[in-house]
């Protein structure tokens, strides 16, 4: 079995999109507190994009702020990245950039800086309360390092084709469903694939917190800010995995917790061999559900 | 001129669906975690309501998984409990597990799996030996 390790995300890059305009609208939305977000439009193109993330934050993020506890919220967030509309807003987006290279989203031609990221800290840390600074700057280091492998990965050979190909932006959600359900793909992997998405939701919800502008309830600012710095960490353990000359430190990534990719795909493969003996068992033994009761 | 009845296709299943497979003498809820076309066999790993000292993943039905699985009781899903099917055994219901707790319940099959082989099953399943002792 041959897993094709470096193309299985090309599907995912639109995150990178997704988390560029994120820190851009963000660090707007925080210059302003809140507000509308006509300064941040600078063309009709521009401003129909922006008016589905701005739908978006309102429908997804929103959303997640009426959770009612933590396992509600891991509820909310996975229920947000199942909804077809959440990817056809990231694929908006990749869709809106390759039109158009160069504009105010154009996350596959510029590299995020990281002046942006600290421009955000300080009003989320306002808006999710004390308790979570230290979750939120944390997570702020975790993103920007997520951004910069991102950018990496996108300028693989082949990557940069898939995202552009017609079914790669047209089926999003179905193309991420067929790596998460595809039970040749290493759980870890399909794992970082689901973080990359759960991150942007929570990003979605930050970002709805600070166009409303009021602090959120303690507790919920606190799981907010946790769960993204979570998913933050495992998106970037796929992405240093998958990109190849991508240099992460040690403190953010220890070795240890570093996905070996081709142990992985060992892995898969002798998992492949013992499905394959464990049908042929039941063929031999001719049982119609195997193995039999004992 | 006679016209037979036509009969519904029945899907084939997908690794994700949901279905009732008959173990252990009464049907339990189980995912499908892998299929084998040439033989039309599916890998399903069933769910049981009752806990035993091995690697599982507790669905609640209350939560949005169990829900999503229409489970009516807190469901264990154990590292041996995976059999494999023929696919004309499969209860298929219009249901699919959540993405999220595919990866999970694919990661504990995969350290099942190897559990399965002839060799270890001739010594006896974990679930077995718990069973009877």
């Amino acid at each position: 079995m041959e897993i094709a390790l470096p193309g299985i995300l090309p599907q995912e890059a639109p995150v990178d999109g997704m988390l560029v305009l994120v820190v851009r609208l963000l660090r707007q939305a925080a210059r302003r507190a809140a507000g509308s977000w006509q300064r941040v439009r600078q063309s009709t193109a521009d401003e129909e994009f922006l008016g589905r993330v701005e739908s978006a934050t309102e429908r997804f993020g929103r959303h997640l702020l009426t959770a009612q506890d933590r396992d509600d919220l891991r509820d909310r967030v996975d229920a947000v990245i199942e909804d077809p509309e959440f990817h056809a807003t990231l694929f908006g987006l990749v869709r809106r950039s390759l039109d158009k290279p160069g504009g105010l989203e154009d996350p596959l031609a510029q590299e995020p800086q990281l002046s942006e990221l600290s421009e955000v800290e300080e009003p989320l840390r306002k808006v999710c309360g004390p308790a979570s600074a230290r979750a939120i700057h944390q997570g702020t280091r975790y993103m920007a390092e997520v951004l910069r492998v991102l950018h990496l990965y996108t300028r693989q050979p082949g990557v940069q084709e898939a995202l552009r190909s017609e079914p790669g932006l047209q089926a999003a959600q179905s193309l991420a469903w067929e790596i998460v359900y595809n039970p040749d793909i290493p759980p870890q992997l399909a794992r970082g694939v689901l973080a990359g998405q759960r991150m942007g939701a929570l990003e979605l919800a930050m970002l709805a917190a600070l166009v409303r502008g009021e602090p959120l309830a303690p507790w919920l600012g606190l799981a907010v800010a946790e769960r993204w710095l979570e998913e933050a960490r495992e998106y970037l353990r796929l992405l240093v995995a998958l990109t190849p000359g991508a240099v992460v430190s040690e403190e953010l990534l220890p070795a240890e917790e570093r996905l070996d990719v081709e142990a992985l795909s060992l892995s898969m493969q002798q998992a492949s061999r013992a499905f394959r003996e464990l049908v042929e068992a039941a063929e031999r033994a001719g049982e119609p559900i195997y193995p039999p009761e004992a | 001129m006679r016209v037979s009845p036509s009969t519904p296709q029945r899907p084939d299943p997908r690794p994700g669906d949901f279905a009732w497979l008959a173990v252990g003498g009464g049907p339990h809820p189980g995912v499908v975690i892998r299929v084998d076309s040439p033989t039309r066999r599916a890998l399903v790993l069933y769910g049981t309501g009752t806990s035993r000292e091995l690697e599982h993943r507790l669905v609640r039905p209350e939560g949005r998984e169990g829900k999503a699985l229409g489970l009516s009781k807190p469901t264990y899903f154990h590292i041996t409990n995976l059999r494999l099917a023929r696919y004309e055994l499969l209860r298929l219901e219009a249901k699919r597990c959540p993405p999220g707790l595919f990866v999970e319940l694919n990661a504990l099959a995969l350290k099942g799996l190897p559990l399965m082989t002839e060799s270890q099953l001739l010594q006896g399943l974990p679930e077995v030996q718990a069973q009877s002792g």
